[in-house]
């Protein structure tokens, strides 16, 4: 406890010292001779004594003074879970802040991305390396118009299968026809030929019986001859 | 002897033990809220202003370092709360300012049981008359017994300027409960 500079002069105490030692008062600081010696060099200060007094006053009050009971309250509303739902993270508002700032910004920087096989390339403002671009695009070209002429011979293939097949079958079916036409003509002529044949076989016939009737005739007739020359000579 | 200190339960509040923290409200609900009642002078609103103290006690207690006793830190939570308190009823009224005279205070105060003596009754209706800063610092310094520094820190002002207002209040006091002093 702090020693009350009382022990000297109380007439000599300045009233900055007695305040400083009221306000150790006041904290409880000072021991119950202190105390005393302090309210005794107070005697001369009217506004100090009046304070000490109130001072007093109210402690005793408030010694008398009975607490009021706790009225029903609800204790449980003051516990907080720390478990809180992922949506209502503290953090949320601000990151759909900085998530939308961003987007805003890359529209207004006009912000490209393209990924290509050796990594992830990123302009700003529309900026462009042109050579890059048109390697790009005559890769791109090329490699389109490579997928095309491959489609395309194989739609060339396969109409020139079709294609073919449909000739093999259609010489196919000329072939059989003209056979089938050569056969019936064939037939045809082959059947006039034999009458043909026939006809002069008819004909032949006919001349060799002519003939054979007129060697016949001309047989008989020879013979017919001698017999009138014999009985003419004998009739001389 | 058996009974977990502050700190104690402060640390497993912190990790989410709620009987902890139910024992820590238990332990200082009487002594907030007939602080609360002393500053605010009904029984409705000083039962608001406790639980908001608490709940803002909870949501800050992972600040609490444990370098000052939790007491000093409660009731500096107590305080501001309290400011806030005052603000939103009487946005006008400054804080250094006797608020308006209460027509009839008893009848404003039907709270303060018969078993009160009367000039305990006295004092708590003197104090409604002071202004919320000084009322603050005799509340901290008589109710609550804590010195002028610990007082400083938990209004965040200096020691004298605590000290001033005291001594503000006293002055005002005086005439209110006609001391009369040897």
């Amino acid at each position: 406890m702090p020693k009350s500079p009382n022990s000297q002069d109380p007439k000599k105490v300045s009233h900055e010292q007695l305040e400083a030692e009221f306000s150790q008062w006041l904290d409880k600081k000072l021991d119950l001779d202190d105390a005393e010696n302090f309210e005794q060099s107070i005697a001369g200060d009217e506004a100090l004594k009046a304070r000490l007094a109130t001072a007093r006053f109210i402690e005793q009050q408030v010694y008398c003074y009975e607490e009021q009971p706790v009225p029903k309250w609800d204790k449980d509303k003051t516990f907080e879970s720390s478990k809180t739902p992922w949506w209502q993270w503290g953090g949320l508002p601000l990151a759909s802040m900085m998530c939308s700032l961003l987007a805003i910004t890359m529209v207004l920087l006009k912000v490209e991305i393209q990924v290509q096989d050796g990594g992830v390339l990123l302009s700003f403002a529309g900026t462009k390396t042109p050579t890059m671009s048109e390697q790009q695009i005559t890769t791109l070209v090329d490699a389109r118009l490579k997928d095309f002429a491959a489609e395309q011979e194989l739609v060339l293939a396969d109409f020139r299968y079709d294609l073919r097949e449909k000739q093999q079958d259609d010489s196919l079916k000329l072939a059989s026809y003209l056979l089938n036409s050569t056969r019936q003509e064939r037939k045809a002529e082959m059947g006039e030929f034999l009458d043909f044949i026939d006809e002069r076989q008819k004909d032949t016939q006919f001349d060799q019986n002519l003939r054979l009737e007129q060697l016949e005739y001309a047989v008989k007739l020879q013979q017919q001859v001698p017999l009138r020359k014999t009985s003419h000579s004998m009739n001389k | 002897m058996f009974e977990r200190s502050d700190d104690k339960l402060v640390q497993q509040a912190l990790k989410g033990n709620k009987n902890a923290w139910m024992t820590l409200v238990t332990r200082y609900e009487g002594s907030i809220f007939n602080y609360t009642l002393r500053m605010v002078g009904n029984r409705e609103d000083a039962k608001d202003l406790m639980q908001d103290i608490f709940i803002s006690v909870f949501r800050n207690l992972s600040s609490f370092r444990g370098e000052a006793k939790f007491k000093n830190w409660l009731f500096r939570i107590a305080h501001y709360r309290c400011i806030e308190f005052y603000r939103r009823k009487k946005p006008t009224t400054s804080l250094d300012e006797a608020p308006e005279q209460v027509e009839h205070e008893r009848d404003a105060c039907p709270e303060y049981s018969l078993k009160q003596g009367q000039q305990a009754q006295a004092l708590t209706i003197a104090m409604q008359r002071l202004p919320v800063n000084q009322r603050s610092v005799v509340e901290l310094k008589f109710f609550q017994n804590f010195t002028f520094d610990e007082i400083a820190e938990q209004l965040g002002v200096s020691s004298n300027t605590a000290k001033s207002r005291l001594y503000s209040a006293l002055d005002k006091l005086k005439g209110e409960l006609e001391v009369s002093y040897a």
